[in-house]
């Protein structure tokens, strides 16, 4: 029996696992791993290239074999993966439409996998190229879409069963801008419905947008948390950059008080813990410019990483 | 209740893959316009084109009569190694075993005329036969005449063929051609099918949905089937109307031959697939692959004329069994009840081997 099998509130997470290991080729691409998401929540996994989020995704979906560890979907185990799958949706990183067939004969297709049909599959595939707002391609091959196109096409494909949890691989890889933009309001619109939303990204701005962030570095959970619980976790504070006549003799004097100073030229960089501190500080050394930096994800993520 | 619904479903997720499938093809004109035209093709260069030397010929010896020309006959034939003789009884029982196909023909020794009676769905066979026994003849002469007073002594040689016509070589090829044709190209589709949907994300899509790996299969198989039956139609109606083969057998003995080849080939075509990771590949593959088979299959030169130590691959090669079947169908009117076994039983074991490969292979790659 695992540790999971006792946890009371298993299903209040979309997906929880303890213990994930896989290795290819004896190299270790997850190492003892624990993952928990919530429920409706954007949840977020985020690591540089290699750090085994997409391998992570395909060990929950059971496309890869677990080398050791327990995983719960949707309040099932790993092991009966196979009647989850009807209440999945996962959009691959690699193209996952067929680029000579037409976007609604791709969505049949998806829609016939779940046995959707009839008139259900006509309300079905009208509603969601409503949600990705591109009613008018139906007919349109899909190798001919643009790339921002092709995504929220593949968006819709995944969507066509209403899945309750969603796994989305670099979902808003080579999308620009604007179709990003919309892709989070997708997936506000589906947590709003109490779907779960997972993604992968290696973009710190896209992570910081999720409710919960896990980062993943080597195959490690660092850490699970929301993105401003992260920043606090790594011990970030908010930084003033400050443009002074004397950065030499000022330095000094802050360093002198306990503060951790960093100098650029004839800009200062002092971490301030709160408000009255940074008034202090402005008081004390009266910059002709300044400006308040707020703690990065990414600053969490390179301080977490070490 | 609950399990019919459930093999509703099952079926209804096996045509939406096939479906997908039929509507990708349809959009590729390149290869619908390949389907036609590959077999003519093959049929023209190969049907006008081909001759051998044979070993192993099965024949069939009647002595009526036992006088010294038909003893020197004899002789000669068996001496030749180009033979494995039987004796037989009489010239009923020749002509019984030839139409089972288990002789390639039989000289009949009478006292004033030998007749030669040969399978007419084998040219080549039948052609050798009728040399060796021409040449035995003129040995005889050589050798006895000198001897004998009278020179009316020597037998004249009638020549019946059991299927009443004389068969070209590409009526004999035609039906091979079938087989060929269907083997070649449809594993080739599933092949490059899989690979497509492995380097796309569709497979790994597909593959988080209902759709289980069996299912996966036989949508391809069933789509491809609908398309190599198509196929098959048309290469049978250049066979019949333009090459003018004579036909036989029954339509729905072909039909099956030509589904349970197509089943196994496509299957066969998904396993292969799990070996490459381009379609370049595929096309070095598949020449390996399909080569040994289609030229130790009997469709181009008849099993006989194969060395004895080639021919245990023969056997082995289902293609082997799908033209010996045609063959028997469309040239010799077999039923089905004629060629369940081997041939058809090799060919279904063929498929249900290939289909359990391909839908493991699928599951091992990915899991």
């Amino acid at each position: 029996m695992s540790e999971l099998t006792q946890v009371p509130e298993r299903d209040l997470f979309a997906v929880i696992g303890r213990g994930i290991t896989k290795s290819f080729d004896n190299l270790r691409v997850l190492q003892d791993m624990p993952v928990n998401i919530p429920r409706g929540v954007t949840y977020c996994l985020l690591g540089p290239n290699g750090s085994g989020k997409t391998t992570l995704m395909r060990v929950i979906m059971g496309l890869v074999k677990l080398e050791s560890g327990d995983i719960y979907i949707l309040d099932e185990p790993l092991s009966r993966i196979n009647i989850v799958y009807p209440r999945l949706g996962y959009m691959p990183q690699q193209r996952p439409l067929y680029p000579d067939l037409t976007v609604l004969e791709n969505l049949e297709f998806y829609a016939g996998l779940y046995g959707i049909r009839g008139q259900e599959r006509i309300r079905r595939i009208d509603e969601v190229l409503r949600v990705v707002d591109l009613p008018e391609t139906k007919n349109r091959i899909t190798g001919m879409l643009s790339g921002g196109m092709y995504q929220r096409i593949s968006l819709a494909c995944t969507l066509i069963n209403s899945p309750d949890l969603l796994l989305l691989d670099e979902p808003t890889v080579g999308v620009d801008p604007v179709t990003k933009q919309s892709f989070w309001g997708y997936f506000r619109e589906l947590t709003k419905e109490g779907k779960t939303v997972v993604i992968t990204t290696h973009i710190m701005e896209e992570a910081e947008r999720c409710d919960m962030v896990g980062f993943m570095r080597n195959g490690r959970m660092l850490a699970e948390s929301s993105p401003d619980k992260l920043k606090e976790f790594a011990g970030l504070k908010k930084q003033l950059r400050m443009k002074v006549a004397d950065p030499e003799g000022k330095m000094a004097k802050l360093v002198g008080e306990g503060l951790e100073v960093r100098i650029e030229g004839d800009i200062l960089f002092v971490d301030v813990s709160d408000t009255s501190k940074m008034m202090e500080v402005l008081d004390q050394v009266k910059p002709m410019d300044f400006k308040v930096i707020e703690p990065t994800l990414e600053s969490a993520f390179l301080k977490l990483a070490i | 209740m609950v399990q019919t619904g459930e093999v509703s479903q099952s079926l209804y997720r096996i045509w939406s893959v096939g479906l997908r499938v039929i509507r990708q093809t349809k959009r590729d004109r390149r290869t619908i316009v390949a389907l036609i035209i590959n077999p003519i093709i093959l049929m023209l260069l190969i049907g006008y084109a081909f001759s051998g030397t044979f070993t192993g010929i099965n024949l069939g010896i009647v002595e009526l009569y036992s006088g010294p020309v038909q003893e020197s006959v004899v002789n000669h034939l068996q001496a030749s190694d180009t033979f494995s003789i039987t004796y037989l009884a009489s010239e009923s029982e020749a002509r019984k075993l030839i139409s089972e196909g288990r002789i390639d023909g039989a000289v009949v020794l009478g006292n004033n005329a030998i007749s030669l009676i040969l399978d007419g769905t084998s040219p080549q066979v039948a052609g050798t036969i009728t040399t060796v026994v021409q040449t035995g003849l003129q040995a005889a002469a050589a050798q006895i005449l000198g001897s004998l007073p009278i020179r009316s002594g020597l037998p004249a040689v009638n020549t019946y063929y059991v299927y009443g016509y004389d068969l070209e070589v590409k009526d004999s090829v035609g039906p091979a051609l079938l087989a060929v044709t269907i083997f070649f190209f449809t594993s080739l589709n599933t092949t490059i099918g899989f690979l497509r949907e492995r380097l796309q994300g569709t497979l790994e899509k597909v593959l988080v949905s209902p759709l289980d790996r069996i299912e996966l299969v036989s949508g391809y198989i069933l789509a491809y089937m609908v398309l190599s039956t198509a196929q098959s139609a048309i290469t049978f109606v250049i066979l019949v109307v333009g090459f003018k083969v004579p036909i036989g057998g029954s339509l729905l003995a072909v039909l099956i031959i030509v589904l349970l080849l197509s089943a196994g080939s496509l299957s066969f075509g998904a396993f292969l697939s799990n070996f490459v990771t381009t379609e370049f590949q595929v096309m070095q593959l598949n020449p390996v692959v399909t080569f040994p088979q289609t030229i130790l299959s009997g469709a181009w030169v008849p099993i006989q004329s194969i060395p004895g130590w080639l021919r245990p691959l023969s056997y082995i090669f289902p293609l082997t069994y799908a033209c010996d079947a045609l063959k028997l169908t469309l040239l010799k009117g077999a039923s089905l009840a004629d060629i369940l076994y081997p041939d058809v039983t090799a060919l279904v074991i063929f498929f249900l081997v290939t289909f359990f490969m391909a839908t493991f292979m699928i599951k091992k790659e990915i899991a």
